[in-house]
């Protein structure tokens, strides 16, 4: 074989490797192909070429058997189809990384049993049978193998555990850790169990081992992580419950007093009645209905707007915050005039977002006299609408709120804004307004649906 | 001559709020008629269909028998009349008022607990009309209306900063005095809109001419009035000293 049939040969391979990786993460993520222009196509293949050239350089210097050109060119391949990949689907950094080199290993794995299907040790390239072997097993059962694994994996809903894992940082920073250190460690580990005799020349034994041994501690820490995710999921739920108890049971107190109250007014009332006053009347009247909306009205209402909130979520941010803002002597209204179901936006992104809004209205308007906060969450056809609006007790540098750090409280407490803004910029169709109005700071989160075009 | 338009659905109360309006009209000499009363939202729409122009809204939320409610009633009549005055007219307290403003940007609204509040709250709507109408004649300032989503925005032009590109594709950030948010567009579109009084002064930036108040020739940095930093490229160097000197 001369060197441009040679490239040609690790050209293809490299595309395989490249195509499975992209496979790998429309697994795992779940995402869709896109278009993409010819920068990234042109970048794609030069990269492709360059890896190709160089693999080749490497057989032909004779340093296919050195360790170190092999290790060098396995993780620059690895590290490039990350990159690809990343510049592909704009994913996160990491999940592109750990794709790319699980597909490596799965890639390996399939190649090492392909090979394990010959009778030979050794291919010759210069023996056109041997060659034409050679070509079939790396590049036709190794695919298929391949596929078949990737098959499995999938069927075996490994998929989702692996996601669940891949949106835990914690745990996901040592997955990445034995996973970059694969590609290394396997030949390492490989050639010394060789050289000491344990293991024959030709063995699949030990890159299986190595596979299962990973896909073990995948599915064991993924499985841990999910369990901890219901298990939160669950005390909040109770946690919600609590708070919801507790203020129905306030409202029930309130009830009892208002009715002591009441009869004593009635009693008035009547007398008042009896001598025929009938502007009196009226105004007793008046006097009770206001007694009423004061007293309990408030909390009915409030109540009945929570009930439009069908996402668990964020009904049970809204109750504690509430809760959070009796106590701190805070007034606050809120308004769902329609039901409320869900949006777009990740539940626990949603909930950071107006957790972060919420708290800031709060500390602004905390121990302030006239002290109050309205929250709005309007959901129209294709739109919803988070705004949360409280009065400003002192002038904002308005364009210096969202810079890490700057808060009017003083040092480190503006950190909030800062992440407000950086997990928005995670999403397109989502839209931050700010807005000072007639003496009221307004913070909007408005977001696009997906029914909406 | 502002037409005046009456949604409720119980009678004696729309007779009487029609009876109150229009002897307020006459003794107050406002520039007002009452144009249609009726308990059908289908009337005042066909009737604005007819004749659209600025009016004012009198609306019960609370429509009985109709498919449509006070807030989409709301909705419709707001596609026809942008600039109309809406309140809305409730048998409840408690009514989400701020998401009718902001949808609607609705007036008022008054509750009909009373014969007396109702009354009160007619009288007041119209003084706060009348009051509205006047300011805006007087009013020189150019806006820039904007959608964003489903709401529209208007902010005064000389209180706009700047506007910037952002990360995302075709999404426009406006800095103002008052305001920051993003909306969908693109400054090229802006920059023929807008006209003279902004400058593009850099691929990413569409400067207000007229609130710079710094100009930061070695860190080519633009200060604005409200504090606020933006940039600006080499080859409008010579033009942005031309038009501040």
């Amino acid at each position: 074989m001369n060197f441009w049939e040679i490239v040609c040969h690790n050209l293809i391979a490299t595309g395989m490797g490249l195509i499975f990786t992209v496979y790998v993460v429309i697994l795992l993520k779940n995402v869709t192909l896109q278009k993409k222009g010819f920068k990234f196509w042109s970048f794609s293949l030069l990269y492709m070429i360059f890896i190709a050239v160089s693999a080749t350089w490497i057989y032909k210097a004779g340093l296919n058997h050195a360790i170190l050109p092999y290790l060098l060119l396995t993780y620059f391949n690895l590290a490039g189809n990350a990159f690809v990949v990343k510049l592909f689907f704009r994913e996160k950094s990491h999940v592109c990384w750990d794709a790319s080199f699980f597909t490596g290993m799965i890639v390996e794995f399939a190649q090492s049993v392909s090979f394990n299907l010959s009778s030979k040790d050794m291919f010759f390239m210069s023996v056109a049978d041997d060659r034409a072997q050679y070509l079939f097993f790396n590049l036709v059962l190794t695919p298929i193998i391949c596929i078949l694994l990737l098959f499995i994996l999938h069927k075996l809903k490994i998929v989702r555990v692996y996601t669940q894992m891949t949106e835990h940082k914690d745990i996901w920073t040592g997955g990445t850790v034995c996973l970059s250190a694969y590609p290394a460690l396997d030949p390492l580990l490989q050639m010394l169990l060789i050289h000491t005799g344990m293991l024959p020349t030709k063995s699949t034994l030990f890159t299986f081992f190595m596979l299962i041994a990973v896909l073990i501690i995948f599915y064991y820490i993924g499985m841990k992580e999910l369990q901890r995710r219901e298990f939160t999921a669950q005390r909040l739920i109770l946690q919600q419950q609590n708070v919801y108890i507790e203020t129905l049971e306030g409202m029930q107190e309130e009830m009892r007093r208002f009715r002591h109250d009441y009869k004593n007014m009635m009693a008035g009332m009547s007398l008042q009645a009896k001598e025929g006053n009938l502007a009196e009347i009226s105004d007793f009247i008046q006097e009770m209905t206001d007694d009423f909306d004061s007293q309990i009205g408030g909390q009915i209402k409030r109540m009945s707007q929570l009930r439009n909130i069908y996402m668990t979520e964020v009904k049970g941010l809204l109750l504690t915050k509430l809760k959070e803002m009796q106590k701190d002597g805070i007034s606050c209204e809120l308004e769902v005039m329609y039901p409320f179901y869900g949006t777009r936006l990740k539940a626990t992104d949603l909930c950071r977002c107006l957790g972060i809004l919420l708290d800031n209205a709060m500390e602004e308007v905390k121990g302030k006299e006239g002290a109050q906060i309205h929250i709005m969450i309007s959901t129209q056809e294709e739109y919803t609408t988070f705004r949360v609006k409280n009065p400003l007790y002192h002038t904002v540098d308005f364009h210096k709120i969202w810079q890490q750090g700057y808060s009017t409280k003083g040092a480190d407490r503006g950190v909030g804004l800062a992440s407000y803004r950086k997990i928005l910029s995670g999403y397109d169709h989502v839209l931050p307004v700010t807005a000072i109005q007639e003496g009221y700071f307004i913070q909007e989160l408005k977001i696009q649906e997906e029914n909406a075009n | 001559m502002l037409p005046v338009y009456i949604c409720e659905d119980e009678e004696n109360i729309r007779l009487l709020q029609k009876e109150y309006l229009e002897r307020q009209i006459i003794i107050e000499e406002y520039d007002m008629e009452i144009a249609v009363c009726s308990s059908r939202p289908q009337e005042i729409l066909e009737a604005l269909r007819l004749s659209p122009r600025r009016g004012i809204y009198f609306l019960d939320v609370e429509l009985k028998g109709e498919t449509m409610d006070g807030f989409t009633l709301g909705q419709e009549i707001r596609k026809l009349d942008p600039r109309g005055f809406i309140i809305y007219v409730t048998a409840y307290k408690n009514l989400a008022f701020e998401t009718f403003r902001y949808h609607l940007e609705a007036l008022d609204y008054i509750v009909k607990e009373s014969m007396e509040k109702m009354k009160e709250g007619l009288k007041h709507s119209l003084l706060v009309i009348t009051e509205r109408m006047r300011a805006e004649q007087g009013e020189q300032r150019d806006f820039f209306s904007v959608k964003v989503m489903d709401v529209i925005k208007h902010v005064p032009v000389d209180e706009i900063m700047f506007f910037e590109s952002t990360a995302r594709t075709h999404r426009i950030a406006l800095h103002g005095v008052n305001d920051w948010f993003d909306f969908i567009g693109s400054l090229k579109d802006l920059e023929t809109q807008l006209g003279d009084r902004f400058l593009r002064t850099h691929r990413a930036y569409l400067v207000n001419v007229e609130q710079i108040v710094e100009l930061d020739l070695k860190g080519r940095e633009l200060r604005m009035k409200n504090g606020e930093r933006c940039l600006f490229s080499k080859n409008v160097k010579r033009a942005l000293l031309d038009r501040i000197s």
